[in-house]
């Protein structure tokens, strides 16, 4: 285990030195949802990013996080894996010149299948649109994205909003 | 609603005239006892210190039933560890924890006013770095009108300062 630990440290540590992108980051959101899925309550995202292909824009990020209901007691937390990728790149966005650094509007798709935590049963899965997703490098803010859920164990279909996400680089 | 888009729109409109002093706001929101569902909070900062600012904020509900309630807030902040706010003495500060006063109250789905205070414990960026990130607002509600006090939260929150 402690090997294990010190390799894993190693590689994070060496990742900076072969770096033509960023390779590993965090995520924090915000969801709501009108969905048999989920209770109406609001829900937290946290999870892992990692981009498979960091030297390209359009490569393709996996996502690897759990979702938190506001209300733990009622609703267990559940596991998402997810993919998402880019649609396009738009430099010249129209809140350009409201943001200091430089930007630059990516909206993104992501499709996730969601697990329980407890038992190895497909909880649902959902695909989020992002619209209004900006990049700054290292960071990506995401305001106002629309989900659209499927419960497998219902067979019926929801929708919810991210109100936002942010996606922080940092190797 | 028609209103709530014509106000937003004006806001926009007029923003570069106090340019770059104001910031358009986007967070979360939520309250004790609250109905359930997801509640955002749209809002706008105007600073009228190196480190007061003033705040007025739409909270409204998200999912089920978007914009089915509706509230507002006015009030001011101050800031506790430096200045947030440009100005010819003092640099800006990076970190720093707001308090802050007002009025606040719902008027769609439900009606009552009152004032509150809140503490915000942690947020960093500011008219400087023209993106301002807020964690953990917490805050106190009077309402008035059926003489009760609720507790409020406010977990994220991200400010765009506007060039």
């Amino acid at each position: 285990m402690k090997k294990v630990l010190i390799v894993l440290i190693f590689l994070f540590i060496s990742l900076s030195l072969f770096a033509t992108g960023w390779v590993l980051g965090y995520q924090v959101g915000l969801d709501g949802y009108v969905s048999s899925s989920y209770n109406l309550d609001e829900i937290f995202q946290v999870g892992l990013n990692l981009n498979l292909v960091p030297s390209k824009l359009y490569s393709p990020i996996i996502k690897v996080g759990t979702l938190i209901p506001k209300n733990i007691n009622k609703e267990a937390p559940l596991v998402n894996f997810g993919l998402s990728s880019g649609v396009f790149v738009w430099h010249n966005h129209l809140l350009k010149n409201a943001f200091r650094r430089q930007s630059a509007q990516m909206p993104r798709i992501e499709a996730s299948l969601i697990l329980s935590f407890t038992e190895p049963v497909l909880h649902s899965a959902s695909l989020l649109f992002k619209p209004f997703n900006y990049t700054f490098g290292d960071k990506e803010v995401a305001v106002g994205s629309a989900y659209l859920v499927y419960n497998f164990e219902a067979n019926d279909f929801g929708w919810g909003i991210r109100v936002f996400e942010i996606n922080h680089w940092l190797f | 609603m028609r209103k709530t888009v014509l106000v937003v729109a004006i806001l926009l409109l007029i923003t570069p005239l106090f340019a770059s002093k104001f910031a358009l706001s986007i967070g979360t929101y939520d309250a004790l006892k609250s109905e359930e569902g997801l509640d955002a909070q749209l809002g706008a900062f105007y600073g009228i210190g190196p480190r007061w600012e003033l705040e007025g904020s739409l909270i409204t509900k998200i999912t089920p039933k978007p914009f089915t309630t509706m509230g507002a807030k006015l009030g001011v902040n101050y800031s506790l560890l430096g200045p947030v706010y440009k100005n010819e003495k003092e640099v800006s500060t990076y970190a720093t924890m707001y308090v802050g006063a007002g009025v606040m109250g719902n008027f769609v789905g439900s009606y009552d006013v009152g004032p509150y205070i809140q503490i915000t414990p942690l947020s960093v960026g500011g008219e400087e770095f023209r993106l301002r990130e807020r964690t953990l607002t917490g805050g106190l509600y009077y309402n008035v009108i059926k003489n009760s006090l609720t507790f409020y939260w406010s977990l994220f929150s991200l400010d765009f300062f506007i060039k």
